[in-house]
């Protein structure tokens, strides 16, 4: 089936279609919203939220970008509101504690311990906080490019910037992620 | 070229884009200096994590799963109120309902011609049938 077919068929409730736009389309959206949420179950239902979105508004596609560049687009804004909304629970989570006189739970880079050899799951660990505490834009544009090995150009076009916007951008959060990194080196934290 | 700007290149050395010039030193510079060299491996396998970990296996009920959501209801409507404007809109319409009230009681009161009194009527018992009339009255 053809990208315009789909289209078509979706927008007239063709649920066949529905189903073929997911079996071609979930693999990318999922690992586009994990690449920046860092969690499988939240990534799939971010990922199903993107296609209701497509099937529920189909109309609103006109077209004029490749039907990949929408879905990255809706993904991208899905998790980055999905991200947004945990940070102001934990905001709240976190002065509750304070108030309640517990200690923040909240981990950061030099809690890790060097007495214990490191697991892979605290390099992972540091991985995800190393990219989220990068610029969103940074963050996005970096995602994209090693999550989903995306051109520079494939990027402006989601992101609706220009190509040295982009190069700009992911130059900066290379440097950041370099420097946090050395940071944690300095400190021994793995 | 020295440690610190070996630092400044080296996640570009390590996805290979940097001159043929510049990349010639930096490895010159990795190969007698244990430090950077650490340094530059620790790097590498962080970055290496993204290849490993993208692309996770999605679920094989994703579909199944979206479908039963496609069949329940459309998402119910949001409001078109951030939750914060919600608050402050609230708030401001119980300041209204209250001035309201508070000038519409001292509106009616002048109306009226009612003042509030607030005296307390007292009953004195004592007045109205002293003690010694009582005790007379006692058979």
């Amino acid at each position: 089936m053809s990208e315009s077919e789909l289209i078509n068929g979706i927008q007239t409730g063709d649920k066949r279609a529905f189903r073929a736009l997911v079996d071609n389309y979930q693999r990318m959206v999922v690992n586009t919203c994990f690449g920046i949420v860092h969690n499988q179950p939240d990534a799939e239902d971010l990922a199903q939220d993107v296609f209701l979105e497509v099937f529920r508004n189909s109309a609103q596609f006109r077209g004029d970008a490749k039907l990949s560049t929408w879905l990255y687009r809706i993904a991208v804004n899905r998790s980055l509101n999905h991200i947004r909304n945990n940070s102001r629970k934990k905001f709240w989570q976190s002065l509750e504690e304070t108030f309640k006189g517990g200690r923040n739970a909240s981990k950061e880079i030099s809690d890790y311990r060097t007495d214990q050899a490191i697991t892979e799951e605290q390099r992972r660990e540091l991985l995800h906080q190393v990219i989220d505490k990068l610029p969103e834009k940074q963050r996005v544009a970096f995602t994209l490019n090693k999550y989903e090995d995306l051109s520079y150009q494939q990027i402006a076009e989601i992101m609706e910037l220009s190509l040295a916007s982009v190069e700009s951008l992911i130059h900066r959060a290379k440097k950041s992620l370099q420097d946090q990194l050395y940071e944690c080196y300095k400190k021994k934290c793995i | 070229m020295n440690c610190k700007e070996i630092h400044t290149d080296l996640i570009f050395y390590l996805s290979r884009e940097l001159s043929a010039k510049k990349m010639e030193a930096i490895g010159r510079h990795l190969e007698t200096c244990d430090d950077c060299r650490r340094f530059a491996e620790m790097m590498e396998r962080q970055l290496q994590l993204i290849d490993q970990e993208k692309n996770p296996e999605v679920s094989p009920f994703f579909y199944t799963r979206l479908s039963a959501r496609l069949d329940e209801k459309s998402e119910p409507t949001r409001s078109l109120l951030p939750s914060w404007a919600q608050v402050a809109a609230f708030s401001f319409v119980l300041l209204v309902a209250i001035s309201s009230g508070i000038y519409i009681g001292k509106q009616t009161s002048e109306i009226y011609g009612q003042k509030p009194d607030n005296s307390l009527l007292l009953i004195d018992d004592f007045e109205v049938e002293p003690i010694e009339t009582f005790l007379l009255n006692q058979p």
